[in-house]
This record gives C-alpha cells, sequence and structure tokens, in this order.
C-alpha cells in the first residue's frame, strides 16, 4: 500500500472501524513506515487533546448550529413535518427530527437536564419551532 | 513524558478551541461525536443522517485539519 492510501485510512484504524481484510494491509505498511507511524501518533494526540478540553468549550451556540442543520437535513429529505401524505406520515416525520434533535442535543451534553421524560415537551416546542423558522425560509 | 503544567493546559485547550473553530459544523460534530462520546460510525451516521463512509470521510478530513492547524501548516 502506498503512504497516501494508509493514511486516508488511519482515521478509521484508530477509530477500530475497518473490517479486518482492511485493517492488516494498514498494519503491515506501519511495521515498515515510519512517517506513517508518526501520521498515527499525531491523530492520537490529537484525539487525546479533545478528550481533554472541557464540555464548556464545545458551546450552546454550537449546538444550536447542529439543530438547525439536523432540522434542515430532515427537511430536505422528508419534507414538510405535516406532509402532503397525511397526518400520520407528517406525525412519524416529526418523531424521526424530534429524536434526532434530541439525541444530539443530550450527546454534546448541552441538554442533560432536557433528557428526562418531564421535559420532552420542550424539546418538541424546540423543535417545532426550528422546523416552522427553517420552513419560513 | 511529563503531565503538562496547568498554564500549558489551558495553552492547548484554547489552541485546540481556535482550530475547532474552523472546522465545518458537520466535521466537527462528527469529530466530537466520535471522540468525546465514543460512539460508532453507525451511531454518528445516524445522527448526522448520512452514511457510514461519510461519517469516515468526515472524520478523516477533520483529522488531517486539525492536524495541518495545529502543526502551523495552514493559515488559520
Amino acid at each position: 500500500m502506498r503512504c497516501v492510501d494508509v493514511k486516508e485510512r488511519l482515521s478509521a484504524y484508530l477509530d477500530r472501524e475497518l473490517e479486518p481484510v482492511q485493517e492488516r494491509p494498514v498494519e503491515e505498511h506501519l511495521e515498515q513506515c515510519l512517517k506513517c507511524r508518526e501520521y498515527l501518533a499525531d491523530l492520537q494526540t490529537i484525539d487525546g487533546q479533545l478528550q481533554a478540553l472541557p464540555r464548556v468549550d464545545m458551546g450552546a451556540e454550537f449546538a444550536e448550529a447542529m439543530t438547525v442543520k439536523v432540522c434542515k437535513d430532515f427537511l430536505a429529505r422528508d419534507g414538510s413535518p405535516v406532509g402532503r401524505t397525511g397526518l400520520l406520515e407528517g406525525w412519524r416525520t416529526l418523531s424521526r427530527l424530534s429524536l434526532s434533535c434530541w439525541r444530539l442535543l443530550v450527546r454534546q451534553g448541552h441538554a442533560r437536564w432536557m433528557s428526562s421524560p418531564i421535559f420532552l415537551p420542550f424539546q418538541w416546542v424546540r423543535v417545532l419551532q426550528t422546523a416552522g423558522t427553517l420552513q419560513r425560509r | 513524558m511529563e503531565a503538562p503544567e496547568a498554564g500549558d493546559r489551558l495553552e492547548l485547550a484554547e489552541t485546540m478551541t481556535k482550530a475547532l473553530s474552523l472546522l465545518p459544523d458537520n466535521q466537527k460534530a462528527a469529530l466530537l461525536l466520535r471522540v468525546r462520546d465514543e460512539l460508532s460510525y453507525q451511531e454518528i451516521g445516524e445522527i448526522l443522517g448520512v452514511s457510514r463512509s461519510s461519517v469516515e470521510s468526515l472524520l478523516f478530513r477533520a483529522r488531517e485539519r486539525l492536524r495541518r492547524l495545529l502543526r502551523g501548516q495552514e493559515a488559520r
């Protein structure tokens, strides 16, 4: 394998996301290539630095931007949440949209208080507001 | 290797945060979901609404860009 091909796979190699058949040639190359081993070490350092960042550094602004992005993607894929195909389809789309936004916010650690079922209505309102704003644009 | 001093850690965090802010949102999201939340490529794909191979590509480009930025090989 050439270095350029190995480098493209080192990110997935680091994440243990390569199939065994893809992983073996990468390991063989690493054994005999110092430059690629250094590249891998750089990636490991970057991951370590990212893990060491305090949660607050990610910023609520970023979480907001990602909520808008996820909502936009759903609207682009599935059309209006109220849908042309009737209430049931609209309801299904909204459920998926809400779940996705909710998971993203909770995973990002910005909305842990919202993960309680008590606060689920707040999430629905937030998602509906975002979807409505995007549709009007 | 010695652990960095508090001042160095702060500087490292600041440099990393600045570099992260230069990444496109989808690359940044994929990277944080992977490295900090330890999600699989499949799970990240479900959240971002993209395929597994797109997640792989997003993560490769994000890490490569960060590496260049942190090594000063790319103008900030």
